[in-house]
Parts: C-alpha cells; structure tokens; sequence
C-alpha cells in the first residue's frame, strides 16, 4: 500500500441512479438520503419542526399559498375535503370550505380573494372538477367560501318619468345588474322598456332585492334608443347607465336618473352569457387579467377565461378554449411570457391574446410528447411559477426546464432510472418547490418522500445534486412560506 | 424428589416470553408442593398473561396462581389477583422483577404436574374504531380490542381511570370516573395522557358526552339528590346543577345545542324524563318507564332523535328504541335475551350518527359487541370477546382457553377516536431532528455510499 494513488474526491455532486452501478461516477453517490449539500460536501439534512402551535391540522392533503392583501397565508385540505386557512401558526380558520368527496383542489388569488375549485381523482384516474360543485370564492376572513357568481335578478324593474333633465326621447330597454361584495356583476335582468321623453330623467322603482347576502351594490342598465323594437329583452345591447347605482341591498326605489344615450358607454352585454354558478375544474390561473379554469367534470379539454378583471364573469358562449380533444385531460394552466400555456400529461399547447374573446384565440403545439400532472409546475419562492426565464416542470420524463418549450436534458438525467420507476399512475402527487435563494427544489413524490435538489452549482442537469429525503411521516405536498420557509404537509398511512 | 422451587428464592427463572414449562416433580410421596416462578418484566411489556394447568379440571391438584412484584424478600401481591387452574392477565412495569406463585390445592397420591404458560399481551398501535373497556377496578389496566376480529386484543393501557362511568368525544379526549377516589379524569387517546383531574366528587356518576359530541356531561346522584355539570373536552368544569325533584339518574345524554337534558329515572321501569338546560326545570316525560326495564344508557343522535338501550332485569332481555324528540318509537333494535345479568352498554360509533355500538353479556363470560345501523336496524358488526375479570379468565377452567387476554365485564365500553396528529411541518435550518407530529425523532439514517464503496 506503500505506493497507493490515493483517490481525492474534491466534490461530491449528488446522488446518481442511472444505469448499472459501475456507471456512477466516482464523485456521485449511490445512495444519498436525508443528506444535503454545502459547497463541495454534504451533510445531514435540516430536520423539520411543527409549523402550527395552536388548531393544528393533521391528515392533510394539499396546500396552496393565499396571498392575501396584508401578506401570505396558506390555504390547506385535510382528508374528509375540509379546507382550512391558516393564517399563521396561531390563528387557523376552520372548514372555510367542506366538500366530502374533494381530495384535492386549486386556488388562485385574485385582489386579495382565493377562488377555490374543488376536484377529485375519477375511477378512471383522471383528475376533474367535482360533479355538481363550482368554483369558490373567499374572502380571507374566515367566513365560510361562497360560490363565486350568482344568480341574476327576478322580477321586473318599474320604470317611470322623473324630474326635467338630460334623456333622449325614445324606446329604451331597462333592467338590473347586482354586484357583489367580490366585484361579481350578475347578468342583467328585471327587464322592462319605456319610451322616455325629450328632457325628463327616469325614475325606477320595485329594482329587485337580492336574497344573495353577499349583493352589495345593485346597477341599473339601459339600452341606446331602440327603432324597431322586436320583443326580445335580452337580444339588445345594454349599457350601464353613469351614476345609476343603489349602494346597498335594501332600497328599491332610484330617482330622476339622467342620462343621454352617448353617455352610455360602459357594456354590460357580455354579462348575459355568463355562468351564474361556474363549474368546479382543476386547473385554476391568471392569464392577462382573467382567471383560467380547466377540466370541469363534463369537459376534460375546455379552458374557461373570465373576462379580463372579473374573475367571476365567464361567458359560457365565448369565454372558452377547446383544446384538440384527444381523451386526456387537461392537467394544469399557466401564463409564461405573455402566452397562456395549457398542458396535458404529455401535451402542451399555447395561446395568444388577440385581444378579442378566448374562442377566437388561435392555439398553437407547443410538444406533443411532453406535459405536466395537476402540481406539476414549480412554485418559486412564494410570488409564483415563473423564475428568471424559465419554468421548472415534472412530467413522466422528468423534471425539466420550460422557457417556451421543453429544454433538451432533463434535470433529473442523473436519477433516470429512479424517476422511471415510479409509478406514473400516481404522479398527480408530483408537486415541484423551487427556492431560488437557496437553489434548491424540493419535489413531492408519490411515495411520500422527497426528492431533493441543489443546483448551487447551476441548474443543468450536469450541475445538479440530488438526494432522497425521507421521513417518518408520509408527505404529500408542500409549499413555501415567508419568502423560502418550506411548509411540508403529512397525512396518516 | 421433592422440587426446588418451594420460595420467592428459589424461584424458577423464566427467561424468555412467551414460556412454555411444564413442571413434573410437583408431587413427592404424596405431597403435593408449592412452587414459584420469577420473571424481570420484557422492556415492551405492559400486561403479562400467566397460567398454571394442572391438565385436572374440577377436581384433583389444580394450584391457584398468584402474581407478586419484587424483591423476593419483600413480595407484593399483584391487585389481589388468583385464579386456580385458570388463565390470569396483570399489568406489569418493564424491567421490573415478578414473581409467580403456584399454590397447591391438596395433597394427593400423585403424580401431578403444573404447565406454566406466560406471555407478553399484544403491543399493537391503537387505531380508529377499536374497541376501548376501561376496567372496573382501579389498577388494572384499560383494554383494547379490534373491531373486525373475535379474541383479538389490539392492546393495553395502564394507569387509566377505572370504574363504572366515561365516554369519548371525535377529537379523541376521553372522560372516565376513577373509582379509588370519585373523581373523573380526561384523557387525550393520541398517547392515553392525563389532562384533567375533577378531584372527589362524591356519589354515583354518569358520564355521557352530548349529541354535538363536543361537551361531557356527568351526573352524580348522592343523599337522595341528582345533579350533573359539565366538562369540556378541554377540561373545563362548569358549576353543578340541582335536577330538583329528580333523586337517582341512569342513563342521560343533552341533545343537539344543549337545550334538553334527557335522562332515564334509576332502576326497574323508570320513565325517560326530560330536563329543561336553559329553564332549569323539568318538562314532561318523553317517554313512561316500561315494566322490569332499566335504561342504562341514552344516546341522542345529531338528528335529536334519541336511542335509549332498554335492559329486562327479570328476562334480560336488551333492546333499544329510538324515540323522535316528541317521544314517539321511531325504530326498535332488538339484541335479544342475553344470557348474562351483567348490564348492557351503548356507545357511539365512528360514524355516528349512522350507526351506533351495543355490549351484552353471556353466561359463559363473553362480551358480545354489536354494530347496529340506525336506519334500519341491521347488524354491520357482531364481535366476541373472552372477558378477564378482575384479571381472571371470565368463564370455567378448561384445557383450551378461547384467548389469553381480555375484557373486563362491567365498564363503559367506547369506540376509539384518534385524532390525527399534526401535519403542517416546517423546514428548519440547523435543527438535528425531525418531529412526527407529536415527539422529535431522529432523521431517518442519513445515508451515502459512493461508487468507490462496495
């Protein structure tokens, strides 16, 4: 052993499972569990800690960010499909929102509201929308999640003349819009017509009362002089009348309302088409403006968009997106670079604003062999998906970078064949966090344990160092907090 | 030859569990001799079972077996436990020295011979929806059983109150009357910890959860005089509450929201009466006492109907019946004539209120354990358990006993909640351990092995 060359392994990059065992590298490791990386070195793991200290929640299923106006709170499902809001490690609200068969679900936050869509894994294992369920909006506060929309008005508004002031002579068309405590403008109705006079406003009266608590605010909107009237309420285009507005829910009655037929510049037509209760689906995002809602229980390949800053008001005619129908369901929803990505497991198409409504989007392949699971897109930090120009996505061909399209080399090419053998039927459990501080990922697999990875050294899958983390609790999600805490979420086996 | 092991010090060693020895020298020229055995306590064990068979039943040598605790200069009976030629179950401290005496009953021509069994009670983790029977008396130890398997004892829990009253509520706390001292004491089931002691609250007590599941209501009866209070699942005790013109109580339970206490007057053929919470008074009856029936326990279901178990005192017949609030018979179940006299129980389900749990008795020492559906009465779950009372096998000496752990005979019996330990973890820079939710453990083998390594 006099003369030995002694082996000096300057750096240890990180776990390798890909190929015979001989085919390691002499700087990788055949196994690395619940280790992490420092520089060259490694060392134990950090270990975790209870991150509730009063309403602890157990058995949970997911967790999602709320971003809420005054900071980050954390929205978490437990088994039974109770949604909880933890607002911090003290203050939980409880079962904001309870739907038995959901055992999983999306939230998008949206001017300080959390709209809920509930799902659940089908016996076909496909992940839609609940039957019968919608989308949910809460408000943050602890009140129970309502249906986001509503339903329209009933009745019939009673038109008459009112005091001398500005109106154009001629047959108008008349009726109600509520609006809600979350901005949500309901469909006009409580139709009626009335020819007005040169010079004399309108009063209105019986405007219909909400049994919708959450009705703040009721609207009355009018049609342009009509020639040729032909019968049909909704069939014209209405507009909101400047200043017609009732500022609660209680009185019925509107006085000398003036108005000239150019001043009637705000449409309120799109709201006709709108849902009143929105299907619960499974992809839930933002997209210049508009919430995204997939894969409702009876239409795995429709997008639903809302219109641009009212994230309950999709129109049933054309706020949607059909993606080529090829029996596999859409599984996420992203906006990256300006365009709306919509993916499938092993599709993924884009779509452009064109500025007029989502039916008349053009899509366009974005791959045809590579998509996404329903968590399969990385959250950064606590702001969202998107870090410096990429997306970081799991699919059955790994983990891979998306800047537009699918990076050649996945980041898991090191651990090929430990990424293989999991089991694909399960993969709805993938959930990908990435912590740019720290340049780490942390990914949730179906087995309950995590794969871990340092990309310190760069994110290619050369650079990257990867560990198995295990614990003795069966984790199934995860999320970041407070810029890059790591929140991991546990359920009974 | 005469044996060697006629003391506490010259008692045999039993070195491992479970032991299987027989002993043939118990006879010598026609004496028949005492023998001991002694044992350290396995570190995983909490109950040991322990029998002396002479292979004689009914006549003949057949040694009564006693447990002792340690040193053999000092023994110490265990909980007065003995039991001739049958099957005993004690609690025991691990690391702790026992000793086992095996007292002869007569002397005879011989040869006779005693075959000692022991083993180490199962060690099971409790799960949802087992069966729970606290003892009877205090010191010995709580019991727990699968609900899917007949003689199946999942496990054990020592220092638990012991008498005649408890009940649990979802969040798995658990409320149970110490009989030592009259107190009532709450326990928390993810680790069977003490959180709450009542001190002495004297008389006989009750003790049932309400309809809402989430408040404990005891009754006392003392001096010709009723009353009951209640305790939260937290461990909050309110002030006690006269039931004026009420004496003795049975069983009771307050419906949804706590407005109507309903209790069943004590004894044969008492009526089902109804307590006004917030009046403070008693309204009418909800339902008249039925001819040689006690009502030994009343459940009120989330709907506000209300199961009240009915128990002949003559026939021993038991059914229930399920009243609407306004007292009409909505549903009746029937559990038979049971052949034991010991009384009935009635306990929540897990998913109640869709079903509900039933206890009877035969008169060979088996606890019967039904599951009944509310709807229409059928029985989900019929389980049999071999009863130790006082921690002797409940039924006749026998060459086969039917298990070698059990129940014991007269308790209140409930069906387990454990919450689910918390689940939201965080990642701590620095921190040496993980937690599982509710203790620090050690980071799961951190683990490496280069390629150089074979």
């Amino acid at each position: 052993m006099r003369d030995h060359a002694p082996i000096t392994i300057d750096d240890f990059n990180g776990l390798w499972a890909r190929g015979d065992d001989d085919a390691c590298p002499l700087d990788h490791f055949l196994e690395a569990t619940n280790i992490q990386y420092f520089d060259g070195g490694f060392q134990t793991r950090d270990g975790i800690d209870l991150f509730q200290t009063a309403n602890q929640l157990g058995n949970v299923l997911r967790i999602h960010p709320y971003k809420m106006m005054n900071g980050l709170t954390l929205l978490v499902l437990t088994v039974g499909g109770n949604i909880h809001h933890v607002v911090s490690p003290t203050i939980t609200f409880s079962n904001i929102l309870q739907k038995a068969l959901m055992t999983d679900f999306n939230v998008v936050s949206y001017a300080g509201r959390a709209y809920i869509t509930p799902f659940h894994t089908d016996a076909n294992g496909i992940e839609k929308g609940l039957q019968n369920e919608f989308l949910y909006v809460y408000k943050g506060d602890g009140v129970t999640a309502r249906k986001a929309a509503g339903n329209k008005p009933t009745g019939t508004v009673v038109v008459a003349n009112g005091a001398a002031g500005n109106m154009d002579a001629g047959l108008h068309l008349f009726g109600v819009v509520f609006e809600s405590d979350t901005g949500w403008l309901s469909s006009p109705a409580a139709f009626n017509q009335f020819t007005t006079t040169l010079g004399t406003t309108v009063s209105f009266s019986s405007v219909p009362v909400s049994l919708q608590s959450f009705v703040v605010k009721r609207h009355i909107v009018a049609t342009r002089k009509i020639e040729n009237f032909n019968g049909d309420l909704d069939g014209y285009e209405y507009f909101f009348i400047p200043g017609a507005t009732i500022n609660d829910n209680v009185t019925t009655v509107l006085a000398n309302v003036g108005f000239f037929d150019i001043d009637l510049l705000e449409d309120a037509s799109h709201l006709i088409d709108n849902f009143a209760e929105i299907p619960a689906g499974v992809g839930l995002c933002t997209y210049h403006g508009r919430l995204c809602l997939t894969t409702t229980f009876s239409d795995i390949s429709v997008a639903y968009l809302s219109e641009p800053g009212e994230p309950e008001a999709i129109n049933q005619v054309d706020g949607l997106l059909i993606v080529p129908l090829d029996g596999n369901p859409l599984t996420n929803c992203t906006e990256f670079r300006d365009v709306l990505y919509l993916f499938k497991p092993i599709r993924c198409v884009g779509y452009h604003d064109n500025q007029d409504v989502p039916a008349t989007w053009e899509s366009f392949v974005v791959d045809e062999a590579n998509g996404t699971t329903v968590h399969g897109i990385g959250t950064v930090l606590d702001s969202g998906s998107v870090n410096v120009d990429y997306l970081i996505i799991g699919n059955y061909n790994g983990v891979m970078l998306f800047n537009g399209g699918f990076n050649e080399g996945e980041l898991t090419y090191k651990i090929h064949d430990f990424w293989h053998d999991l089991d694909r039927t399960l993969f709805r459990a993938l959930e990908i966090i990435n912590d740019t501080i720290t340049s780490r990922l942390y990914v949730i697999l179906p087995t309950g344990k995590v794969l871990f990875c340092d990309y310190e050294n760069g994110l290619d899958h050369q650079a990257v160092k990867w560990a198995h983390w295990t614990f003795e609790v069966f984790i199934t999600t995860a999320e970041i907090i407070n810029i890059n805490r790591i929140v991991f979420g546990a359920k009974v086996v | 030859m005469a044996p060697t092991n006629t003391s506490f010090a010259t008692a045999v060693t039993i070195a491992a569990f479970p032991c299987d020895i027989t002993q043939t020298d118990i006879n010598d020229g026609g004496v028949n001799f005492t023998v001991f055995y002694r044992f350290v306590a396995p570190l995983s064990a909490r109950v040991i079972g322990a029998w002396g068979f002479s292979g004689n039943i009914g006549s003949g040598y057949r040694p009564t077996i006693f447990p002792y605790t340690g040193p053999a200069g000092a023994p110490v009976a265990v909980l007065g436990i003995a039991a001739q030629n049958k099957p005993i179950q004690f609690p025991v401290n691990p690391g702790i020295e026992y000793f086992l005496e095996f007292r002869k009953n007569l002397d005879n021509a011989g040869p006779n011979q005693v075959r000692v069994r022991c083993e180490v009670a199962p060690l099971g983790n409790p799960a949802p929806g087992d069966i729970l029977v606290n003892d009877d008396t205090p010191g010995f130890p709580m019991w727990i059983g699968t609900p899917t398997t007949n003689n199946e004892t999942r496990n054990f829990v020592k220092d638990m109150a012991a008498a005649e009253a408890g009940d649990i509520v979802p969040t798995g706390r658990l409320l149970l009357e110490e009989a030592s001292d009259n107190s009532v004491r709450l326990y928390e089931t993810v680790n069977f910890t003490q959180l709450f002691n009542s001190g002495t609250l004297t008389g006989t007590l009750r003790i049932k959860s309400n309809a809402d599941r989430n408040l404990f209501y005891v009754g006392r009866y003392t001096g010709g005089q009723a009353f009951y209070r209640t305790i939260t699942p937290a461990g909050v005790m309110s002030g006690e509450v006269t039931l004026t013109g009420e004496d003795q109580i049975d069983g009771l339970c307050a419906n949804p929201s706590n407005l109507i206490l309903y209790m069943a007057e004590f004894g044969s053929a008492g009526a089902i009466r109804r307590w006004d919470i917030p009046g403070v008074t008693f309204l009418s009856n909800l339902a008249a006492g039925i001819a040689n029936y006690q009502i030994p326990d009343i459940q009120v279901l989330a709907d506000g109907t209300i199961l009240a178990l009915y128990h002949n005192l003559v026939s021993q017949d038991v059914n229930i019946k399920r009243y609407s609030a306004a007292g009409a018979v909505l549903n009746t179940y029937s559990l038979g004539v049971q052949t034991g006299t010991t009384k009935p129980r009635m306990a929540w389900a897990f998913d109640s209120p869709t079903s509900f749990w039933a206890w009877t008795h035969t008169n060979t020492g088996t606890s019967i354990f039904t599951n009944i559906r509310v709807s229409d009465g059928t029985v989900l779950t019929t389980r049999n358990q071999q009863e130790y009372e006082s921690g002797v096998y409940n039924n006749p000496e026998t060459a086969t006993p039917v298990t070698r752990f059990g129940n014991s005979f007269s308790c209140p019996f409930m069906i387990l909640h454990i919450p689910a330990p918390p689940a939201i973890f965080v990642n701590v820079v620095g921190k040496k351990t993980d937690t599982n939710g509710l203790i620090d453990v050690k980071i799961p083998d951190p683990t490496f092995k280069t390629a150089l390594l074979p």
